[in-house]
């Protein structure tokens, strides 16, 4: 017998960044969901390169995902792929869906890819829901302490079966969260919204034959939310108020068969979301004399949001294609959405139905091993606009030196003249409520986008290391913006009009590291520049600015795992937001007497996990103990408006101040 | 082409077992390792391990040998003794694995394959998902 020679020593299952796609995935799973302790996917979403989840209400704290700066609206979240993320839920989507709803976060930074939609200008987000993965099953209790005032209960259960033969499985997901209000500047108005949130859903999957394959998903989203003078009191008797009560249902349906030993492939699918929602936004008059007219009709309104979308999508695998081989895919779907909104005391009231047909066609060419030209386009028929919008996208990928990638991309896209999530936002200002109103001349907003990017990943026995460097310029025609058209008996209107154009550029910097499965480490930085051509007035009386408000040009995100052995996970992680400029609007005893710009500080949001798991082999399932603090130096807005006055868009940075918090975890291992 | 279920199974060793094995009648061998996270290789258990042709190849003229990279067991192979140095950390790979498996500036990842001659001399090793046509090509080969 011989001995064995030593061959090497090695030892990784990073999931690598897929190195032979021509447009960049990132992905987040649910493990750095846990790391980082996000309850939502606002939460997880801030530790992306190139993403900023920012809070924009003071009194109900929507949140907004800007990728590479552009505000929410240009974004495209999918849930598992469907574009169901209606134009309200854009406003508290983010925070109403848990992450222990979600498997993966799967994000592409820009609009370089036809198959996403064309309102995709600064990137898309697909989340994708729980997938049945195997018998396993986890239950977690988690308190959370927010500087010691308020508290934040969260209670998840997740299971999962997949039989014998793999080809069935179901998973179930439950969350219920209860937290209460926090006022950060003692003026008995909430800064945190109380919060009760009741979700739950399931995925399931059936493969009847090796070649196909039907999924289904359905979720149930059920949230409270109050936000306002903190009393005992229905919201109407508040000194200043929002109250919202959402009930949500999602739900998707995909069936996709393989034929002709795997060259081609056909997928039929559909997605629906239903919306009912009843709010209330108003503020209790000053004057008396006013009281009996509010109390005979209290802002109270309500919502009904109603998306479906489906459609067909054909791949077909060609051997050869001139020189090479390539993937062809064409797809068909139609999106109807239907929006209704309205407070009849503001005589505030959006009706509006969009439809979209959209037909494309995409080809990913392999030219040679290390070249690949991906091409598609889009024809979009957009009931708002009389004429349909082709949007041509390109990208070719080079991988022609060793552990190194280059891309460079570019495309079009566009935004129909029609209300997005923040237009169906009513702002408090001035003891006022402001609303926004689209102008009647609204035409649609064109944009054109290049990136290029250089990826470099290396491993070695011991450790894995990469970078990657994306440049990115977005021009858009005739951009959006909210003109200040005056003030009516309620308060401020904005119009929302076309502006010049604008443009979008930077510089994102990616890292991370692996070294034995000892330490993890992983960050991203932006370095970027948002302006229109000619000068915005957002405020009336104030000078026009260039710069987009509430965006910063520098930002970033990281995250550091430590395992020194299999039953402790201690993690460190930091979101860096850099300093912005934001509009300040006056408020009688708000503290700010003018309206004036505002610089913001930067902040560095610090936070800390530590786990540790008690295994039970016999019985197959273990206790992890965690706990850990958020937002360790407490790096929050340090000054808000007061009162029932105050400016409610006037926030900014981390969305919560230090927090403490502990769970228990019942898991299967 | 779908495989073949067979009614026999694959008679998988342990290293130990192939220690006997092999000082009593040497034969080619073929190493298999895998991991309970290893998703392709519980994959190729449901598939390319169950079809006969593959069975009946490697039962002629293999000892088959199955090994989780995550074991705690110390081994006693070739006159060495091996052993899982980082048997308390996360994704601890045992030294066997590591040396038959590993590869000179790259991670260690599976599935992963290695194939021996009868003088147990290592002829190639594969590290990729691999279905039953492609194994029985790898099995077959002179």
């Amino acid at each position: 017998m011989k001995d064995i020679e030593q061959i090497v020593i090695t030892g990784t299952r990073t999931p690598k960044r897929k190195t032979n796609s021509a447009v960049i995935v990132n992905l987040i799973n649910s493990k750095t969901l846990d790391q980082v302790v996000a309850t939502t996917l606002s939460e997880g979403l801030k530790y992306q390169p190139g993403l900023r989840v920012e809070t924009d209400c003071q009194t109900c704290n929507y949140t907004q995902l800007r990728i590479n700066g552009l505000q929410g609206g240009y974004s495209q979240i999918l849930i598992n792929s469907r574009p169901i993320f209606s134009p309200l839920m854009g406003l508290y989507g983010m925070e109403q869906i848990p992450t222990n709803m979600i498997d993966r976060i799967e994000v592409v930074r820009g609009g370089v890819s036809a198959l996403y939609g064309s309102s995709a200008i600064g990137g898309t987000v697909n989340v994708i829901t729980k997938i049945p993965d195997g018998n396993t099953f986890n239950f977690t209790n988690t308190l959370q302490s927010i500087k010691g005032k308020t508290t934040d209960h969260l209670l998840t259960g997740n299971a999962s079966f997949v039989n014998e033969d793999r080809n069935l499985g179901i998973s179930l997901f439950v969350n219920n969260r209860n937290r209460g209000l926090y006022d950060a500047n003692s003026d008995n108005f909430s800064e945190l919204p109380q919060l009760k949130d009741h979700t739950f859903g399931t995925n399931f999957f059936f493969k009847p034959a090796k070649n196909q394959k039907l999924e289904l998903s359905f979720s149930s989203i059920n949230e409270y939310r109050y936000g306002g003078e903190m009393v005992e009191k229905p919201a109407y008797l508040a000194k200043q108020s929002e109250e919202r009560t959402h009930h949500i249902l999602i739900g998707s349906a995909d069936y996709s068969i393989a034929f002709n030993d795997n060259k081609n492939s056909v997928s039929f699918f559909y997605g629906g979301q239903k919306t009912d929602r009843k709010h209330y936004t108003g503020i209790y008059p000053d004057d008396p004399a006013e009281l009996t007219a509010f109390f005979a009709n209290p802002p109270y309104g309500i919502s009904k949001v109603i998306t479906h979308q489906g459609g067909v999508q054909i791949n077909h695998h060609f051997e050869k294609f001139l020189i090479g081989s390539s993937v062809l895919t064409a797809g068909a779907e139609y999106i109807h959405d239907k929006v209704f909104d309205e407070i009849s005391t503001y005589r505030y009231e959006i009706d509006q139905t969009t439809k979209n047909f959209g037909t494309y066609l995409q080809n990913d060419w392999d030219i040679t091993p290390t070249l690949n030209f991906l091409a598609g386009f889009r024809f979009d028929k957009h009931n708002l606009l009389a004429r349909a919008v082709f949007s041509p996208r390109l990208s070719l990928l080079y991988k022609g030196v060793e552990n190194t990638q280059f891309r460079v991309g570019w495309g079009t896209g566009f935004r129909a003249p029609q209300a997005f999530d923040t237009d169906l936002h009513i702002a408090f200002a001035g003891g006022g409520v402001s609303r926004i109103v689209l102008s009647p001349d609204l035409n649609e907003e064109r944009s054109t986008s290049f990136t290029s990017s250089v990826n470099y990943d290396k491993g070695t026995p011991h450790f894995i290391a990469g970078f990657t460097v994306e440049a990115f310029y977005t021009r858009l025609k005739d951009a959006f913006f909210q003109f200040p058209l005056g003030k009516d008996e309620f308060g401020a209107i904005f119009e929302k009009r076309n502006g010049d154009e604008a443009t979008v550029k930077g510089i994102t910097i990616e890292a991370r590291a692996n070294f034995d499965y000892l330490v993890q480490l992983e960050g991203g930085f932006t370095f970027q520049k948002s302006q229109f051509k000619t000068p915005v007035s957002t405020i009336d009386g104030l000078e026009p600015k260039r710069e987009f408000l509430r965006t910063p040009n520098h930002y970033g995100y990281a995250t550091i795992t430590y395992n020194p052995t299999k039953n402790w996970n201690l993690s460190l992680n930091g979101v860096f937001t850099g300093t912005m400029t934001l509009a300040h609007a006056a408020g009688t005893e708000t503290g700010q007497n003018v309206d004036a710009y505002f610089q913001t500080k930067s902040f560095t949001d610090v936070g800390f996990r530590a786990g540790h798991v008690i295994g039970f082999p016999k019985i197959k399932s273990g206790i992890e103990i965690f706990g850990g603090i958020k937002n360790i130096f407490d790096s929050y807005q340090k000054t808000f408006d007061l009162g029932k006055n105050r400016d409610s868009n006037f926030i900014y940075g981390p969305n919560l101040p230090r927090t403490l918090f502990v769970g228990i975890r019942l898991k299967s291992l | 082409m779908h495989a073949q279920k067979s009614a026999e199974t694959i008679q998988w060793l342990s290293f130990e077992q192939l220690n006997d094995s092999l000082s009593v009648k040497p034969k080619k061998v073929f190493v298999n390792f895998y991991a309970d996270w290893c998703l392709y290789c519980k994959e190729m258990d449901r598939t390319t391990f169950q079809d006969s042709a593959v069975i009946k190849s490697l039962k002629e003229n293999y000892y088959a040998v199955k090994m989780n990279v995550e074991s705690k067991e110390t081994i006693f192979f070739g006159n060495q003794i091996f052993s899982n140095k980082r048997i308390k950390k996360v994704n601890s790979v045992h030294e066997i694995a590591l040396l038959l498996a590993g590869r000179k500036n790259k991670p260690f990842s599976l599935p992963a394959f290695v194939l021996f001659d009868e003088n147990f001399q290592a002829q190639s090793r594969y590290f990729q998902f691999l279905d039953e046509v492609s194994l029985l090509k790898v099995l077959q080969k002179k």
